[in-house]
């Protein structure tokens, strides 16, 4: 007799990158995961299905991560393993990354620098980018929706025998014009939000040569972006704007070495940012390069686990302040042993960062555990405790007027424990995981003033804070397919974070909320899905933010609910999909940073094409 | 006979008790009638926040009350026609705005908008004219560019006119039919007509670095708030509106200065006093750090009376706005919380201290975010 099982599609059991510890609180995003987001940037998709707080100036403003009460500058992205960040400012923009050009998401909670080096203090979010098929494969979508919001995108890949690549490009454009009350005007009126469009045209491209046992790839990232920057909506926009270009261009290769693998990559990433400030009469451009070099060797210990060693080199150059530069160099040993049920995780690296003068050296251990008690029972638990640092930015460093080029790296240790559970059947799958973790930060790198031109107040940068965080963090995933061809699934994220400012006793801001970060977070989706037909669901909690540093002010929580439908028509070799999403449905008022409305309930509409079908 | 010796007795004995319990028997002594209702302390808020906010404070029963209103960043206050105008900075258009407030409710009443640069300070040179000073842009290397004063016609909030004077215009004090306009990168005065709305001469103040606060006193004497800066000290000037000549000079010992660059002088018309703050302890003006010092000028004989010492507290630091209530005689300073480094917090709430005129602390009280300026609101009784 034979049964006829229905089709399971697994979501989020990706086996983590072999950067990451096992002992580490990861989120992991596949390619499934990712498309039924329904995001459209990186921002929007981490913000809807990671435990991390995406902090955003607005529908179209700047968009950073904050983990574990640490910042922007503190969280690190990796793209295909290699550092993103703009050198100069410590950070991306994720509003500017569109998902079209993800192919998954791991998102890795608390310190990375024992594996990541500089930046890894609260977390590493590792983006993983399109991987080229040799079956031909074409993707067209395009939409519209509220606030004259356009977008277009295409991608083709194919290949013949070892040689595959893959071309992408996406426009998108927004007005960004939605209606907001301005109480600070008398009377108190309702007015469009003015001076927020954003235009955006993104290029991908890849080429791969695959053998029988190694592999090399080529790949491109342009970006080009032009926005609004309205401004607190205190009052009307100015006129800024910001023209965003980046251009990256990456290889790496794999070969097998004796018994084991190098891996060997490189980058080299140059930035352009162009800020025009019309009233000011301010128009100021800055150009910044980075490259990078990693050599990577990974090398089977019998059947006690691995070990990985390798080294970085790395030149980023900014033309601050008449041109600023500096030399890093790193390198670690990383190492799985298996000593079943225990597993353990030991790990350091050494970077040594610096440009005229003796080099700043940092040393960053690890350590983590983990132990399956039971062989028979997805039940693991964990435990790592880590250093992780953060090297000051080009902008910390040496802008002008203010910056001061002795700041040290700012200095973390992190100690989280953890347990998971993992139920998997041919028809469903259940994880849940809680994590509760301590941090303590010093030698924080604040702005403070520091002397006075021409009756201006110049703040300067100084290692002055220290920061001790604690809190937990409760994932729960799962999926069900039944008979009939109906699928659930759905998950939830809940953070809790006290992030408590512990400097000087003297000041108020002394045991008091970091502002701008939330207490708790909270995130909940669902999805059902049948012939074709897909309903999907998310919601975002997020508590009260002090914008104040002694908990004086602070901004009311929020709820923001996005409701999503699609409906997929399969032919002969193809695949067309018609989608329809509301935005914060419940038509809630609310900014995630003080004076910098979101938009209200709004509509989107995407038509999609995919031949042949996926 | 005796019954009149003994009325004339009598009458001279009521005289006398009259004189020494201070009975006004002509109904002329209006000052014994002037009571202070409110002493008002702008809060700037912080900047990137755009949260600044009004403490009130009442000296008859020592409450303090903050006040959210929907303004900017709040460089300072004035009193006129029984409206209080909150002048504020705006971030996104790198502007701002006046809001009017009635000084009963504190409820908005009006605004006056398009003033195209961030205005600094308002003065009314008639009862329903206003001149805004409007602060200068600056450039990649900190220079400040030549700035305006706004005439702001009070019936409709319109700005028939902008008047271009010196760079970093600041302090505004009206007398005589004459306006003079603290230019404080320029280190002169303009002096406009208040009639015709033209500036009438441009007078250098040779020695005088940092003009920014400008006052009349009761002798119609135009007094302008040296900061100092550098190797220069600071002092302040007394000139003669008629001649614009400087009269009389008073050395200060100290650099003048607010810690958040709003009130560092205040001039008490009822005790014909002025009082500036040396309250930049932290980082200093021009490299010269404040030393948290008061003084208090006899604006009568133009001379130093005495210099105040603010309190110590591990607490606090620096100051940033002086009143003078001559109806109660205490003195206001604002100051402060200290922050990660011991330097100033400019994103908590501060802290108001009400000192006697020997600089003793009576009682302290805390205010918004970053307190920035005091006025006092009065009533008669």
């Amino acid at each position: 007799m034979s049964v006829a099982l229905p089709e399971v599609t697994v979501e989020g059991v990706l086996d983590r990158s072999a950067s990451i510890p096992a002992a580490a609180h990861v989120t992991t995003l596949d390619a499934d995961a990712v498309a039924q987001s329904g995001a459209q940037s990186v921002a929007d998709l981490l913000s809807m299905r990671s435990g991390a707080f995406v902090k955003q100036y607005g529908s179209t403003g700047l968009a950073s991560l904050s983990m574990r009460g640490m910042g922007g500058t503190q969280t690190q992205v990796l793209l295909d393993g290699l550092r993103v960040a703009n050198p100069q400012t410590g950070q991306l923009d994720l509003s500017l990354l569109p998902t079209l050009l993800i192919e998954s998401v791991e998102v890795q909670h608390g310190a990375g620098s024992a594996r990541h080096g500089s930046g890894s203090l609260g977390g590493t979010v590792h983006l993983e980018t399109l991987r080229p098929q040799t079956d031909p494969l074409l993707r067209a979508a395009g939409g519209r929706g509220a606030y004259g919001e356009r977008h277009v995108s295409a991608l083709a890949s194919g290949g013949q025998g070892a040689w595959s690549g893959l071309v992408a490009g996406r426009y998108y454009r927004t007005d960004g014009d939605f209606r907001y009350r301005n109480s600070f005007l008398v009377p108190a009126q309702t007015l469009r939000r003015d001076g927020a469009s954003v235009r955006t045209m993104t290029f991908f491209g890849r080429g791969v040569w695959r053998g029988d046992e190694r592999h090399w790839r080529l790949s491109g990232w342009w970006t080009r972006a032009r926005r609004g920057l309205p401004g607190p909506a205190s009052a009307r926009s100015g006129g800024a704007r910001q023209w965003d270009e980046l251009g990256r261009l990456w290889t790496d290769s794999t070969l097998p070495l004796g018994a084991g693998t190098l891996e060997l990559s490189a980058q080299g990433q140059r930035s352009r940012l162009r800020y025009r400030n019309p009233p000011t009469q301010t128009d100021r451009t800055t150009l910044t390069t980075a490259t990078e070099a990693d050599a990577e060797l990974r090398y089977p210990l019998s059947t006690l686990g691995t070990i990985t060693a390798g080294t970085t080199v790395g030149y980023d150059r900014a033309s601050l302040n008449g041109g600023v530069d500096r030399l890093s160099g790193a390198t670690f040993v990383d190492a799985t042993l298996s000593l079943a049920p225990v597993e353990l995780e030991p790990a350091v690296r050494l970077d040594a960062i610096g440009a005229h003068g003796a080099p700043t050296v940092v040393p960053s251990p690890r350590l983590g555990v983990r132990w399956r008690p039971f062989s028979d029972v997805g039940l693991t638990l964990r435990g790592l405790v880590g250093r992780a640092f953060r090297y000051p930015t080009f902008n910390e460093r040496y802008y002008e007027p203010g910056g001061t080029p002795g700041l040290r790296p700012e200095d973390g240790w992190t100690t989280e424990g953890g347990v998971s559970f993992r139920l998997a059947r041919p028809d469903a799958l259940l994880t849940v995981e809680a994590t509760a973790f301590a941090t303590r930060l010093t030698d924080k790198i604040v702005w403070r003033p520091s002397y006075e031109i021409s009756g201006v107040q110049v703040w300067s940068p100084a290692n002055v804070s220290r920061v001790y965080s604690r809190g937990l963090e409760l994932s729960v995933r799962g999926r069900r397919q039944f008979r009939s061809g109906l699928a659930v699934s759905g998950g939830s994220h809940f953070t809790h974070t006290r992030a408590e400012n512990r400097a000087n006793p003297d000041s108020p801001a002394h045991g008091a909320q970091l502002p701008y970060v939330p207490q708790q977070t909270w995130k909940l989706w669902s999805r059902v899905e049948w012939r074709g037909l897909s309903v999907s669901a998310t919601g975002r909690l997020v508590g009260t933010r002090f914008y104040s540093s002694d908990e004086s002010r602070a901004l009311a929580p929020y709820q923001a609910v996005d409701v999503r439908a699609a409906y997929e028509w399969a032919f002969d070799g193809g695949r067309l999909a018609l989608e329809a999403q509301v935005k914060n449905v419940l038509d809630r008022r609310y900014e995630i940073i003080r004076l910098y409305p979101m938009p209200p309930r709004h509509a989107t509409f995407r038509l999609r094409f995919s031949f042949p079908s996926p | 006979m005796r019954a009149a010796r003994s009325a004339t007795w009598v009458a001279c004995l009521a005289a006398i008790a009259l004189l020494i319990t201070g009975c006004d028997l002509f109904g002329s002594n209006d000052d014994d009638r002037r009571v202070t209702t409110d002493v008002v302390i702008a809060n700037s808020g912080n900047f990137s926040a755009q949260d600044g906010s009004l403490t009130l404070y009442s000296p008859s029963d020592s409450t303090a009350t903050l006040n959210d209103i929907d303004v900017a960043f709040i460089n300072s206050l004035a009193l006129h026609n029984n409206r209080l105008f909150v002048v504020d900075n705006t971030q996104s258009d790198n502007a701002g705005r006046i809001t009017t407030f009635d000084t009963d409710q504190l409820g908005p009443i009006g605004q006056i908008s398009d003033l195209q640069r961030p205005p600094r300070r308002i003065a009314f040179p008639t009862e329903n004219k206003g001149y805004v000073t409007n602060l200068s842009f600056f450039d990649e290397n900190f220079d400040p560019d030549t700035s305006t004063v706004s005439v702001v016609d009070l019936d409709d909030n319109s700005i028939p006119k902008r008047v271009d004077v010196g760079r970093s215009p600041e302090g505004i004090g009206v007398v005589a039919g004459k306006a003079f306009v603290a230019n404080s990168a320029d280190g002169t005065l303009s002096v406009l007509d208040t009639e015709s709305d033209v500036v009438t001469n441009t007078r250098s103040l040779d020695g005088c670095p940092n003009p920014k606060s400008v006052f009349v006193d009761g002798e119609n004497e135009v007094i302008v708030v040296c900061q100092g800066g550098g190797d220069q000290p600071s002092e302040v000037l007394f000139l003669d509106p008629d001649t614009e000549t400087v009269a009389d000079r008073v050395e200060l010992g100290a650099p003048i200065g607010s810690a958040n660059a709003t009130q560092s002088a205040y001039y008490s018309e009822g005790a014909e006093e002025l009082y500036a703050i040396s309250g930049v302890e932290s980082f200093g003006l021009g490299g010269q750090p404040g030393t948290g010092e008061i003084f208090r000028v006899n604006a009568d004989i133009n001379a130093l009376d005495t210099t105040l010492e603010v309190p110590q507290n591990d607490e606090l630091i620096n100051i940033t706005a002086v009143g003078y209530d001559d109806v109660t005689q205490d003195l206001y300073v604002t100051r402060l919380p200290v922050g990660d480094s011991g330097g100033p917090l400019f994103s908590a709430n501060g802290t108001a201290l009400v000192l006697d005129r020997t600089g003793n602390v009576v009682t302290r009280f805390e205010t918004g975010n970053t307190p920035a300026h005091i006025v006092f609101l009065r009533d008669r009784q």
